[in-house]
């Protein structure tokens, strides 16, 4: 967004907050600096631009995974932070959510359009309105406000159906379109009504299902854009890393989160976290095996543990805690190194993964410390970052992961005829 | 334009602001006055709860520890494929010295790929069987007769049972066999069907195609 559109919209948002109460704050902006830069301001406003620099399909395809799952975690934190009544957090949300448009925005600029991109960003802009009222429908037992934010949704999926399929110029089917929309609607808007009513282990549940429901849609939209090829096998297990990796930093948040505020929802974010894990070690089962699945989640438990006991030393204002906690990080990070070079036969470098998951660690730790002095802000901006960078991780590791495991994949056809019923 | 921009921008913060007074009708008992594991309640009953319930959370974060058994997925043991008349016990394959997969001992048994992952889990289950012996029909002799939407139903040694709808159906010829499509891991859980087509070559004494059948997890 141009400085002079943000100042504009930045002295609306003053206007309403000043007149209405705390609660807009969320649909505030955010400062112009720390944005990510996925395209220059100059390219995602120029309608010629997208068609000298249109982005490579599956490039764009990832890009959208990555908004858009997180964009559904987002919604999900908007929604539970409104319903628990935490203005701060609604504020934090929402500025994060603005952000996160803004950069799917320019994502698509450059493949379809200024127009284009502009209409869709509308859409999802609409679509986090309407989630909001739904839950504040849900806080107040406010019948008419649920009604009318189910239909301003069942409105944003009939229009970007309509949108997608135009653009997709008959790579897109608008009716599957729309069925994957209302879909996932129905996962956010149920886990919205779990959470309200107590049932957090079923919100949770809910929340998987709608963070897993973006990743088919995001190639839909991505097909929408431009002509994207069928995946290649390492294309694949990218993308199931990227959802695998990045589900987990998600609900690792969720949960060291909810343990530093000691919220009820704390067991189900743990236990989403551990269903996670049971996915993450089921993946390195069918990749390289039982054992060496096995000798994966042992390092994987010890880190998350690790993440569980730095939040119980933040709460609790321990710094010695803090300190042993991150020298046990080391360790346990040097053992991921070792452990996935040895799983993949030397092909991943041991000190690229102690680094990457050193980052990772990073990111998680600063986000709790931020979120316990309630900063909020700053802790989106961070686990912004830590859900970009682990999608990196994925990306790091997708090739030798490939490469490993086709080295151990049968040479060519299977000889599995007698000729019998040939010589008749 | 930049007026555009501005209208687009300014109408989720109008709805912002009309949602604004059904948000400051809240009670005030339905705020959220805590902060972490402290406590801050206004009458003596209710800080007692609230303390409960804040040490009974702080216990639970205390006592997590993360998952660590690995619920293996059970080898499978039988496939079925009623739309073609088809019943077979498993027998496990894995490859011969020259890096070719194996292939099942008994003309009338299929083989899983017992190096790959198990049918259910995420990735690509394979399964082989002939299409004929050296004297008539075989296992998979009416592979060939699938149809996308045909169920394959495979049993696994737990007792469970995994259903897969056949995709589509590929014939390659066995120098140009799609080794990576086939074996290369699949973000879901995927099964493969392979058997032996067209021409055979009496000089060799093997057909020179692979029939490969896509099948994905039932919904």
């Amino acid at each position: 967004m141009p400085h002079s559109h943000r100042l504009a919209f930045a002295v609306l948002v003053l206007v309403v907050v000043a007149g209405g109460g705390h609660h807009a704050a969320g649909m505030a902006r955010l400062p112009t600096t720390g944005a990510p830069v996925l395209a220059s301001s100059a390219a995602r406003h120029s309608g010629q631009e997208h068609a000298d620099h249109a982005p490579a399909p599956n490039a764009l395809v990832s890009q959208l995974q990555t908004l858009l799952s997180h964009q559904a975690t987002l919604a999900m934190r908007l929604t539970r932070a409104t319903l628990t009544d935490d203005p701060g957090f609604v504020d934090a949300a929402g500025n994060a959510l603005v952000r996160n448009v803004d950069d799917l925005e320019a994502a698509l600029t450059r493949a379809v359009g200024a127009d284009a991109a502009q209409r869709l960003s509308s859409q999802w802009e609409r679509q986090t309105q309407s989630l909001f009222q739904y839950a504040t429908g849900v806080r107040d037992d406010d019948v008419d406000a649920r009604r009318l934010a189910t239909r301003q949704i069942d409105g944003v999926v009939e229009d970007q159906a309509t949108l997608l399929a135009r653009l997709g110029d008959g790579r897109v089917d608008r009716a599957a379109v729309a069925d994957a929309l209302r879909s996932y609607f129905d996962h956010q808007i149920r886990q919205v009504q779990r959470f309200g009513a107590g049932d957090h282990g079923r919100a949770y549940e809910l929340q998987r299902l709608a963070f897993a429901a973006t990743f088919p849609l995001a190639r839909t939209t991505a097909q929408a854009a431009v002509r994207v090829p069928d995946p290649s096998p390492t294309d694949e297990l990218r993308t199931a890393l990227s959802m695998l990796l990045g589900e987990h930093v998600e609900l690792a948040i969720d949960t060291m989160r909810a343990g530093a505020t000691g919220a009820e929802d704390f067991e189900a974010a743990a236990a989403a976290l551990d269903a996670n894990t049971r996915d993450v070690t089921e993946a390195m089962d069918a990749l390289f095996g039982a054992k060496q699945a096995q000798a994966f989640n042992e390092v994987w438990a010890d880190h998350i543990d690790l993440f569980v006991d730095y939040t119980v030393a933040v709460v609790e204002g321990d710094a010695a805690a803090r300190d042993a906690v991150r020298e046990k990080f080391d360790r346990v990070m040097r053992r991921f190194g070792t452990t996935l070079q040895r799983t993949t036969g030397g092909l991943v470098d041991a000190d690229v993964v102690t680094e990457e998951m050193g980052a990772h660690e990073q990111h998680l730790i600063d986000q709790i410390e931020q979120y316990a002095d309630d900063d909020y802000r700053a802790a989106h901006q961070v686990s912004y970052a830590a859900y970009q960078h682990i999608r990196h991780v994925a990306r790091v590791l997708a090739a030798p992961f490939a490469k490993a495991v086709a080295e151990d994949i049968p040479r060519g056809g299977s000889q599995t005829g007698g000729g019998g019923m040939a010589r008749r | 334009m930049i007026a555009d921009r501005c209208r687009r921008r300014a109408a989720p913060v109008i709805v912002g602001a009309l949602l604004i007074a059904a948000c400051a009708a809240v009670p005030p008992q339905a705020a959220r006055t805590d902060s972490k594991w402290s406590s801050d309640r206004p009458s003596a009953s209710a800080a007692a709860r609230a303390t409960d319930e804040r040490v009974i959370a702080a216990a639970a974060v205390k006592r997590y520890r993360s998952v660590r058994a690995h619920e293996t997925t059970a080898p499978p043991v039988s496939v079925r494929m009623p739309s073609v008349g088809v019943s077979s016990e498993l027998q496990r394959l894995g490859r011969n010295a020259d890096g070719t997969i194996e292939v099942p001992d008994d003309w009338q048994r299929a083989g899983w790929f017992h190096e790959g992952p198990k049918p259910g889990q995420v990735g690509p289950a394979v399964i082989l069987g002939h299409v004929d012996s050296t004297a008539g029909p075989a296992v998979f002799h009416r592979l060939r007769e699938l149809q996308p939407g045909d169920e394959v139903h495979v049993h696994r040694a737990d007792g469970t049972t995994v259903t897969f709808v056949v995709e589509r159906f590929e014939w390659h010829a066995k120098t140009r066999f799609p080794t990576h499509r086939v074996y290369l891991p699949t973000l879901r859980p995927t099964l493969r069907l392979v058997t032996c087509g067209g021409p055979f070559d009496e000089a060799s004494g093997h057909y020179r195609d692979n029939l490969v059948v896509f099948a994905t997890l039932e919904a």
